[in-house]
């Protein structure tokens, strides 16, 4: 599996589709571990990538300069 | 009675001095219109002087002609001090003019009006004729009487407007029967002049017959054709002369004129400070709306940052892995119980319990349970199974 190519919605998706899987299916208990073990690790991605999103964000909003410190470069 | 025989030049002589020595004709005021007046190169004038049905010859020398106050024209109603004498040569009685003054005003006015008609029907003072005058002249050429008020006026009005500003000025005669001629001089040498952005043509105030060179139609002529615009400056504000229709701008007075042809440096300053007092006014609120925009714009992106995406994606995922520990718990649980049941009916299955109410079982040596006599029967030895032990025991007999 290569990890970059995998976006966040399609992990998402995988996701959903385990917790469905669980939800639904008669599932053995080594399947039911698996499709567990298979979730935490997704949902443990989707908190990197969300981190990564949140401290972008953070990032951006530090470099653009507020209106008062641009007015006051113009004096 | 002898009569002596004269010689011409003898008599022309002895009338001569007959008339000089005539206390009226030594000493005369004459009055009559002049006509064929001729101002001599040499500065003396001759002309003659009528009435309805007399002439006179005149003749004024340079000495009174240059103290002539304006130029008589033919035509004119005037009055003449002078003597009456001989002149020799011709044997012709003639009024030799000491002062020559216009009848009444009148008569002057009517000049006026005459060559100011007469111009006016030439289109010398129709308006698209008149030069504009320079925004920013750096030169100004000035024609009018060194001595005079005017030109004092004139410098001081200039320099105190705007100091940076060069005046050439050209003396000038401004009254007189040379005048009109001197001016016309100015005015051609200020046009050759590549320097001079406008002439100013001035005098101070006068009465009409001191003004009159103004009132000249050569003059008019020199400032119709002149090059560079010229303001007039002539007299007060309520004298008019040719001048003033001919011009480009007519001013009331000498410093009015300079006035009008130099701008304010003050004023110059006020008016860029102004303008740069509004560029910048305008500039700034320019600048102050475009930051508004800016700032609702970012304000509205901010609104919808994927902030509130992320914190929506953190509840989702957290829902998510609550539902997968749930799921897993549950499952857990579910085998636990089902476990802990298949334990208990094991439990409940045990043979080992049955040892534990008091019954024992019987085994062969391999501990496989004897549950009839027929297999104890080719048994020797079995083992009983108690239920804190097992018992050996040798078999005798069957029943």
């Amino acid at each position: 599996m290569v990890k970059k190519e995998e976006t966040y919605e399609s992990m998402m998706n995988k996701l959903e589709a385990f917790v469905k899987d669980m939800d639904s299916k008669d599932l053995t208990l080594e399947q039911s571990m698996k499709n567990y073990e298979e979730g935490i690790k997704i949902c443990n991605k989707l908190y990197i990538t969300l981190n990564k999103a949140e401290g972008k964000i953070k990032i951006l909003k530090g470099e653009g300069n507020t209106e008062e410190e641009f007015l006051s470069k113009e004096e | 009675m002898y009569i002596k025989t004269l010689t011409v030049s003898d008599l022309n002589n002895y009338i001569k001095k007959s008339m000089d020595n005539d206390f009226i004709l030594n000493n005369t005021y004459i009055k009559g219109e002049i006509s064929n007046f001729k101002l001599h190169t040499s500065g003396h004038a001759y002309f003659s002087i009528k009435d309805d049905t007399s002439k006179l010859s005149c003749v004024m020398f340079r000495t009174y002609t240059s103290k002539l106050k304006f130029l008589p024209q033919d035509g004119m109603k005037v009055v003449i001090k002078g003597k009456i004498s001989v002149y020799l040569k011709d044997g012709t009685y003639q009024l030799y003019c000491e002062e020559i003054k216009s009848e009444g005003l009148g008569e002057l006015y009517l000049a006026f009006q005459k060559l100011k008609e007469k111009l006016e029907a030439e289109g010398l003072f129709e308006a698209k004729h008149k030069k504009a005058l320079p925004k920013y002249p750096r030169k100004i050429g000035v024609v009018t009487s060194p001595t005079g008020a005017a030109i004092r006026d004139i410098i001081n009005v200039i320099k105190r407007r705007n100091n940076n500003v060069d005046v050439l000025i050209y003396p000038a005669l401004v009254q007189g029967i040379n005048a009109s001629e001197n001016i016309i001089k100015g005015i051609e040498v200020l046009n050759a002049n590549k320097d001079i952005d406008v002439i100013i043509l001035a005098r101070g105030g006068g009465s009409m017959e001191e003004l009159w060179s103004f009132n000249d139609e050569k003059l008019a002529y020199a400032i119709y054709n002149s090059k560079k615009p010229i303001i007039t400056g002539v007299g007060h504000e309520i004298d008019f002369t040719i001048v003033d229709f001919v011009g480009d701008l007519r001013a009331p007075t000498p410093s009015a004129a300079a006035e009008l042809a130099v701008p304010s440096l003050d004023d110059l300053r006020d008016t860029v400070m102004n303008n740069k007092i509004f560029i910048i006014a305008s500039s700034n609120s320019f600048l102050i709306e475009r930051f508004n925009q800016v700032k609702f714009l970012k304000r509205t992106l901010e609104l919808k940052s994927p902030e509130n995406y992320i914190i929506n994606q953190y509840n989702h995922i957290g829902n998510l892995k609550d539902i997968l520990d749930n799921k897993i718990c549950n499952k857990v649980s579910v085998e636990k119980d089902k476990l802990s049941k298949y334990v208990a009916l094991l439990n409940a299955h045990n043979p080992l319990n049955i040892l534990n109410k008091g019954y024992s079982i019987i085994t062969d040596k391999k501990d496989k349970v004897i549950s009839s006599v027929e297999v104890i029967k080719h048994q020797n030895l079995v083992n009983i199974h108690l239920k804190d032990g097992v018992v050996s025991m040798s078999l005798t007999e069957v029943n």
